[in-house]
């Protein structure tokens, strides 16, 4: 499939062999900055230049893409004293460094950062304001320090006798890149630079469509076959699973590192796909590597045999890819407030959320609404008044308490991102603006998670029924259950489980209180929103779907819950993002699909897939690829928005539970992203696992 | 309104005809085939699975059924799929069977059948589907009875009915080591397949199944195939995939 060289790559990334590359830096820099006057813009562009002057350059003779990361750390360059000073201090108010969106590669393939740095230059002599001296400053700087770091590269690819990679490096990323190569090697090199600047998750937005022209050239002019592209295409996915056990995240492997490929063009919406789409999923397919994760934006045109080889990625088990509806997807940004021309341009940010490469800073995840406990509360308090249940109250306690979580979410995690003046060159405008992306940024909206929506709804839904059939006293009864966690009740929480109706099996009854949910969600979201910053509620869980549920999390102040009405039990995980709840009868994938086609996802537009497992066998039967492609075109045609497949036998994870050694590289998709299985905390194992005992 | 009993749905179930398909298990069936993997849907009434106490086999009104399988109605249109009536023996629920057929003419019908049913009733089945699913095992009675508990021969009639009413059909070979994958066997249903008029659109080498006796317990049942082979005999089963091949019948291996 690969050469032996490529096999060799693959193997020394596999087994972290780059590791052995690194070393620590010490703290005195924090010293120097200690004394220094600098205000955050002026820190981020000393530490990324500090990071450049003490990388160490590492290339091997045989490669053709490189570069390895060689410092462990990034040495503290703040302190909170030097962000209250410079941003005052207030009550809730959380500051990070970028993270979670998407640079424009584009504007570094086509301008090369000589040219960008002209730019700069040229900004620096139209302005007086200190402030914006400052950041221009920091900008250029920050470019000439890459740059230097990419001459050391050139010069270690001299001393290993590797000219091409010495060549690559003469051109990129100084000057535009003018072949395919060219472009690959510019990205992974700026990419990492990004990464030694504090940023993280860090996504690579549309591959295909900026790659393209390069690509096209190449094969045009005869430069490069299809073949030899690929071959270089692998490499390039090899190197970006090199150093992502420094890059930060919930869990090790939720790096942010996705790629979107598929969709239309942002000028008139047709379709842009092209042979690259194709060339990156065979790739991806035939390497199985966690990095980068596949995101493919589909419609009812999208052609069958590019749905059958995303079926066929699926079929290796990774988790992705990762599919979206433009359908869905563009209108409901337009009614956002996003541009026609933006909304069609849209990507991923580290798991499913949609934002605009280059002109979106916004934060995505920043806390999760819990439908089961809004639900609960509502439940509890209802039951407070002596011998009378009026739904009416119930259902606006619940929308209540769903306004009070996002209010809380909005006042007690405001999110604020700090400057990057590197990372703010490949953001549109800012340079022109003279300010950091951080503070001009064409989309600064907030998006927030809807967790344990099919608990939420099988619980409401159960509430609804005991009143309809068993009156007060039987939801008297259910409530003493629950709050017992049905010990002595283990008969009514069969039936609960068994009899009730529930989300995922295209119930009109469970599927209309999902509806409610997410309806009262997306209103507040609404209320709570203004003209800068609008609120994006979304369907996705991410790491909530445990936290949610396990009172020792207290970093996270979202409410947890006990058990709820639908016989869910004390500390038992909530179902992932849009999945039906945990270990209920399930009709099948068909019903899955209809249940979840009840949500306005023209208001629930921050991301969140439906996410199905499906049994291995699915691909030892006839036309299984086939007819699995048949079942995204379904997935479409009934209106959802975001659909993840995995695919992965649950005994497997059990033996790798009982075995890590002899499961090192076995990958599994955690939420929005895919991890090695070993490496994840057990709760999250044990999630995984439990998905996938439930395969449909 | 004669009512019936469904011990499962299968959506997006693969291996059961052309497109993305709902397969509707029937509960019940005539034989008792050593080798089944649903020991649960030999019995007719519905029974209790004794490991998880959950009821097994739901009663449906053919209206009841067809509406259900109705909501699917745009996937089967636009994927170029539809229902299959499996079981159990679907035939075994005649009555039933046909009046829901009656209630779903505009989808694509498959019946997966293991041919034992009186044979006026099999050919109006068989007419009012769009494909035939016939199930063929073992050639010589003896044998027959001895693993399945009946008789095989209104099954071989039935079989030569459908084909000179030139129904569509697959034949679809269960591969049993030591049972069906004999050589003798094989032969025996080469011949069979062979005095056919006309063709089958195709024929399925069905892989055995080794979680097969995975349920019995769950309803107090006993596999009795513990120690037979998981592979079938590579001898003979590539011996009669070339004799059909050569002979221009299509084979599909599973």
């Amino acid at each position: 499939m690969f050469s032996e060289r490529l096999t060799q790559l693959r193997d020394f990334t596999q087994q972290r062999q780059y590791q052995q590359f690194r070393t620590e830096i010490d703290n005195h820099y924090t010293k120097l900055l200690d004394k220094a006057d600098y205000n955050f813009v002026q820190r981020s562009a000393f530490i990324l230049k500090e990071m450049c002057q003490t990388e160490d350059a590492v290339v091997f003779p045989d490669e053709r893409i490189s570069f390895i990361r060689t410092k462990q750390n990034i040495p503290f360059y703040f302190k909170p004293k030097n962000i209250e000073k410079e941003f005052g201090k207030k009550k809730g108010v959380v500051y990070d460094t970028f993270h979670n969106i998407c640079p424009d590669y584009e504007i570094l393939l086509t301008n090369g950062l000589e040219k960008l740095r002209e730019e700069v230059l040229s900004e620096r002599k139209k302005t007086k304001k200190r402030s914006e001296k400052i950041f221009l400053d920091s900008v250029a700087s920050s470019i000439l320090a890459v740059l230097q770091l990419a001459e050391k590269y050139h010069k270690a690819a001299l001393i290993a006798n590797n000219q091409e990679v010495a060549d690559l490096f003469n051109r990129v990323p100084r000057y535009p890149a003018q072949t395919f190569h060219e472009g690959l090697q510019a990205i992974r090199f700026v990419s990492a630079a990004l990464y030694l600047a504090d940023t993280y998750q860090l996504g690579f937005g549309r591959m295909d469509q900026y790659l393209y022209p390069l690509y096209e050239n190449d094969i045009k002019t005869g430069k490069i076959s299809r073949e030899e592209a690929k071959e270089l295409l692998a490499e390039f996915f090899i190197s970006l699973n090199k150093d992502t056990d420094l890059y930060r995240g919930v869990q090790q492997g939720d790096n942010g590192q996705s790629v979107m490929l598929g969709g239309c063009k942002p000028a008139d919406g047709t379709s842009a796909v092209n042979d690259l789409t194709y060339l990156i999923l065979e790739v991806s397919k035939d390497l199985k590597l966690i990095d980068p994760k596949i995101n493919l934006r589909i419609d009812s045109n999208t052609p069958d045999d590019l749905l059958e080889l995303g079926c066929e990625l699926t079929k290796c088990g990774l988790g992705f890819p990762q599919y979206s509806n433009d359908e869905v997807v563009i209108p409901a940004l337009v009614k956002k407030g996003y541009s026609l021309e933006d909304a069609r341009n849209y990507t991923v940010a580290a798991c499913w959320e949609f934002i605009i490469p280059g002109k979106g800073m916004e934060v995505v995840n920043q806390g999760a609404v819990s439908f089961p406990y809004a639900v609960d509360i509502a439940f509890e308090k209802c039951m407070q008044k002596n011998n009378s249940f009026n739904i009416d109250t119930f259902r606006k306690l619940i929308k209540q308490n769903i306004k009070e979580q996002v209010k809380k979410i909005i006042s007690n995690r405001d999110i604020r991102t700090l400057p990057c003046p590197f990372a703010s060159v490949f953001f549109h405008d800012s340079i022109q603006q003279r300010k950091d992306a951080s503070q001009c940024a064409k989309y600064n909206n907030i998006g927030i998670h809807g967790a344990g929506s099919a608990n939420g709804a099988d619980a409401l839904i159960a509430i609804l029924k005991t009143f309809e059939t068993k009156g007060f006293s039987g939801l008297k009864e259910l409530l003493t259950a629950k709050n017992a966690n049905f010990k002595g009740y283990e008969k009514l929480r069969t039936y609960l489980q068994d009899e009730m109706p529930k989300v995922g099996n295209a119930d009109t009854d469970a599927d209309n209180e999902l509806k409610f949910l997410f309806d009262c969600f997306a209103d507040v979201a609404d209320e709570l929103s203004n003209k800068h910053k609008k609120i994006r509620a979304g369907s996705g869980s991410a790491m909530f779907y445990v936290w949610l549920v396990d009172p020792n999390m207290t970093w996270a102040f979202e409410p947890k819950v006990n058990a709820t009405a639908d016989g869910r039990l004390s500390g038992e995980a909530l179902s992932t993002s849009l999945a039906p709840s945990h270990g209920i009868k399930v009709n099948g994938v068909l019903s899955v699909l209809k249940s979840y086609s009840v949500i306005d996802y023209s208001r629930i537009m921050n991301g969140g897939p439906i996410t199905i497992e499906l049994s291995p066998s699915v691909f030892h039967s006839e036309d299984g690829i086939k007819k699995l492609a048949q079942l995204i075109k379904y997935f479409v045609k009934v209106g959802n928005q975001q659909l993840q497949l995995n695919v992965l036998d649950a005994s497997v994870l059990e033996e790798a539970i009982a075995h890590p050694e002899k499961h090192r590289n076995l990958i599994v998709r955690v939420w929005g992203w895919s991890g090695y299985f070993t490496e994840l905390a057990p709760v999250y194992q044990q999630h995984v696992l439990n998905r996938h005992k439930y395969t449909l | 309104m004669t009512n019936g009993i469904v011990f499962d749905i299968k959506e997006f179930a693969l291996n059961d005809g052309p497109g993305i398909r709902v397969t509707v298990f029937l509960k019940g069936c005539p034989l008792t085939c050593k080798w089944c993997h649903n020991p649960e849907s030999q019995k007719h009434q519905p029974e209790t699975n004794q490991k998880t106490n959950r009821l097994c086999g739901k009663i449906y009104t053919p209206s009841e059924l067809a509406e259900h399988l109705r909501q699917f109605q745009d996937v089967f249109a636009f994927s170029e799929g539809g229902i299959t009536f499996s079981g159990g023996e679907p035939t075994l629920q005649a009555d039933f069977l046909m009046e829901t057929l009656s209630l779903l003419t505009d989808i694509h019908t498959t019946l997966d059948t293991c041919g034992y049913c009186e044979s006026s009733k099999f050919l109006k089945i068989a007419q009012a589907v769009n494909l035939v699913y016939f199930d063929l095992k073992l050639a010589d009675d003896t044998l027959h009875q001895k693993y399945t508990g009946m008789s095989n021969r209104l099954i071989l009639e039935n079989l030569k009915m459908l084909d000179e009413h030139n129904i569509p059909l697959h034949i679809r070979i269960p591969l049993i080591p030591t049972i069906t994958d004999t050589a003798d066997n094989l032969n025996g249903l080469f011949n069979i397949i062979k005095s056919l008029k006309h063709s089958p659109i195709r024929i399925d080498l069905l892989p055995y199944n080794i979680c097969a006796g995975g349920k019995y317990e769950n309803y107090g049942m006993t596999y009795e195939l513990t120690t037979i082979p998981n592979e079938p005999n590579q001898t003979s089963v590539q011996h009669f995939y070339e004799q059909l091949t050569q002979n221009n019948f299509n084979v599909m291996k599973g």
